[in-house]
């Protein structure tokens, strides 16, 4: 049960984040969202895909885990085992809460007071204060907010991308059935890449501007990450072997 | 080729003016070519009729395609709301606790067994469609058929909807005349001009314009102005079989923004008819059919305020006479009627809206290439709906001949001088059988097998089965098991139909 609550710097002085434990957020994960700007790291172990949102049935990007609902074959002995882990773990057990409609140009940051993360005290050298004795920030603070500014940049340009792949009709669904070494085989729903057939009837001044924000190289790094999907097939067959 | 059909002119802009105009031209209107077929709609005032709150059939998703609408724009735009079937309630005893379900979904397993002697010998009391569609348990609970996840157009159950009428025409009119390339005219027609042998060439408007066609589509509602008033086409009246001949109309708003909204059309019988209740995002659509040779206006009126309740008072009744039937023929020389100018019958089952979508996808597939080859189109469309209207005629009455209401409007009903020789002929054989798809084979059918067994076993029919028809109860089984199954996970899956009108507001359905 996540408990959400804004930060204040007064109450919250002493927090302390266990940064060992920030990936137990993704331990029963299947799917990590992702944006554009994580593309080139994730695509090196994880299918990047698109997906649908569950509450609003909007796409967005995501890695792909695993095989089924809260199966991360990237979890294993308590551990992430991946080399790259996503913003949206790396930013754990902080976001981005609503506006406040008096300002709504400033967003409040929130953290999850249930998280496995939050110590009660330096149990670790992993263990890392929020703000120092004066009050000041922490360089690790710091980096959080860094990181979350990446996520909400990362998710305009995922949304500005998918605008523009829908307005193409350029995204078409995945049909995956996929059979594991045991015998086990399983129909994959919900998964959505780009056409890539679609691609090669773009106009050039299209072909230019995407080019120019960095687009075409997204679209083509997601695609040729398709390719992992063979290789989380090979951890599930090892994992449940 | 020789007098080619190039101008369709289509007199009337209600919903079945429009949805004609938008089939046909979505199919042949070629934009910027001078040889492309041209769609001219014609209505002699542009505002919309005050929408009673309407419902549709499945089809209507596939109509919507072709025309190139966006299910969310048609959602939010025409206060529309998804139909899963229909639940009649005090059709058979009268009592609080006496309702089925025909639902918009084949027993499970239909096609390859036929679960109603199964079913029959059950020991449970669970009703026949709740033992093999999963349907109506998720109509229960109010549950939508599909959730914000899932593509424009596409089902987790299936469905149909309900919508307001009148917004819907506005919505057609705009994506018609911006998007398929209809010609919109508004004037009063004030004469037809003919040719010898009585085809239309044109029609003459109050502002001295003369529409020039090749084909005319008269969609002019009861007025019936060019197949009745030019070519006098002969009227069937259907009155003796079906008695309704009366509507009071009404717009009810919910309790509250929270109330829930069904997701399924509920009939509920009535001393001398019955009442529709037709939930839309915004209201409610409810209206008592009645015979007025069993009740009269006032207790009419009365017995509505009694469902609805007192707010009745604050709302406005709309009262419309019925008359039940259908032109002799449809098509004449080079005029076709769709809509209500063709006929019409009573509200139940939806069958108004789900004729014109038949009528306009008949015509628009079948589309002469010129006068020579008219007279055949138009044969074959006429035998295609007096079938049709025969089928539809014979699946109404059946809602009505199986209670045991006492009120002489029911008792009328069973009188078997009311009921048409092919329905009596299809209920001496389902005696010993069911309703099976041999009984429907030609290729031109309204209602699947499936409906006729969903009225007949939800209203208590007893076919004595024999033991040659019982033989794979094993699968029947596996059947009824997969379908508590699927109850189950469509009930923890689906969102209440409220939650997901609210989320297309907001959000919309992707196209894929």
């Amino acid at each position: 049960m996540t408990h959400l609550v804004a930060l204040d710097p007064n109450q919250h002085r002493n927090l302390i984040i266990d940064t060992d434990a920030i990936e137990h957020h993704g331990a029963l994960l299947n799917l990590i969202p992702i944006v554009p700007s994580e593309f080139s790291s994730a695509c090196c172990e994880f299918p990047i895909v698109v997906t649908k949102n569950e509450e609003t049935g909007q796409f967005g990007f995501a890695v792909m885990l695993g095989f089924e609902q809260g199966q991360n074959l990237f979890w294993e002995k308590q551990k992430w085992q991946g080399l790259y882990m996503p913003l949206q773990l790396q930013r754990q057990p902080f976001f981005i809460g609503e506006a406040n409609p008096e300002s709504p140009n400033s967003l409040p940051l929130c953290f999850d007071q249930s998280s496995p993360a939050i110590a009660d005290s330096h149990h670790s050298d992993n263990c890392q204060s929020i703000f120092d004795n004066d009050g000041v920030e922490s360089e690790y603070f710091q980096q959080i907010k860094q990181c979350i500014a990446e996520l909400l940049r990362g998710e305009e340009q995922a949304k500005q991308l998918l605008e523009f792949l829908v307005s193409r009709d350029m995204l078409q669904s995945m049909s995956l059935e996929v059979t594991f070494a045991d015998g086990q085989s399983k129909r994959l729903n919900g998964l959505y890449t780009v056409n890539r057939e679609s691609l090669g009837t773009l106009d050039e001044a299209t072909c230019f501007e995407l080019q120019n924000n960095g687009q075409l190289e997204a679209i083509y790094v997601m695609l040729a990450s398709l390719n992992q999907i063979y290789r989380l097939i090979e951890r599930r067959n090892t994992q449940m072997s | 080729m020789k007098d080619k059909t190039k101008n369709i002119v289509i007199l009337g802009g209600g919903s079945a003016g429009w949805i004609t105009a938008g089939v046909i031209a979505a199919a042949h209107v070629q934009k910027n070519t001078p040889d492309s077929v041209t769609v001219t709609l014609v209505e002699s005032s542009n505002i919309p009729p005050i929408g009673v709150g309407e419902g549709t059939w499945p089809t209507m998703r596939s109509t919507l395609l072709k025309m190139g609408i966006s299910e969310t724009d048609f959602i939010r735009e025409c206060d529309a709301s998804f139909k899963q079937g229909a639940k009649f309630a005090k059709w058979v005893t009268g009592d609080d606790d006496d309702f089925y379900y025909h639902p918009l979904m084949l027993p499970h397993g239909f096609g390859k067994t036929n679960l109603c002697g199964h079913w029959q010998n059950l020991t449970t009391t669970r009703s026949f469609s709740d033992t093999v569609c999963f349907q109506e348990a998720i109509c229960e609970q109010n549950l939508a058929p599909k959730n914000i996840r899932s593509a424009e157009y596409a089902h987790v159950a299936n469905y149909a909807y309900h919508l307001d009428a009148g917004k819907f025409t506005v919505f057609l009119q705009k994506h018609c005349t911006e998007t398929l390339g209809i010609c919109h005219k508004i004037a009063d027609v004030e004469a037809v001009k003919a040719a010898e042998n009585g085809d239309i060439l044109a029609l003459v408007t109050s502002n001295g314009e003369t529409i020039e066609g090749d084909l005319f589509i008269d969609c002019s509602g009861f007025h019936s102005k060019l197949i009745d008033q030019h070519f006098n086409v002969p009227f069937v009246d259907c009155s003796d079989v079906l008695l309704i001949d009366n509507a009071l109309a009404v717009q009810v708003p919910y309790e509250s923004e929270e109330a829930p909204i069904a997701s399924h059309t509920i009939s509920t019988g009535q001393t001398a008819g019955w009442i529709w209740d037709i939930g839309l995002q915004k209201r409610r659509g409810v209206g008592y059919v009645y015979s007025s040779r069993h009740t009269d206006k006032q207790k009419a009126e009365d017995d509505l305020a009694i469902y609805v309740g007192d707010k009745i008072r604050e709302l406005s009744v709309r009262h419309i006479p019925i008359k039940s039937g259908h032109r002799e023929v449809f098509w004449q020389n080079n005029c076709v009627a769709v809509g209500l100018s063709a006929g019409f019958l009573e509200p139940l089952e939806a069958s108004a809206l789900v004729l014109v979508e038949l009528s306009a996808q008949m015509i628009s597939e079948q589309l002469p290439q010129n006068r020579q080859t008219m007279d055949i189109v138009a044969q074959r469309f006429n035998e295609t709906f007096q079938y049709r209207w025969q089928r539809i005629i014979d699946f109404l009455k059946l809602h009505y001949i199986l209670t045991r209401r006492e009120e002489p409007f029911w008792r009328d009903n069973c009188d078997r001088s009311t009921i048409p020789q092919s329905l009596q002929e299809l209920m001496s054989l389902w005696q010993y059988r069911a309703p099976s798809d041999f009984d429907f084979s030609s290729n031109n059918e309204v209602f699947p097998a499936a409906s006729y067994q969903y009225v007949l076993y939800g209203m208590g029919f007893k076919t004595e089965f024999q033991p040659n028809q019982l033989q794979d109860r094993g699968y029947a089984q596996q059947m009824f098991d997969a379908n508590q199954n699927m109850i189950q996970q469509a009930s923890k899956q689906l969102p209440t139909n409220r939650e997901l009108l609210n989320k297309i507001k907001q959000f919309g359905f992707n196209k894929l």
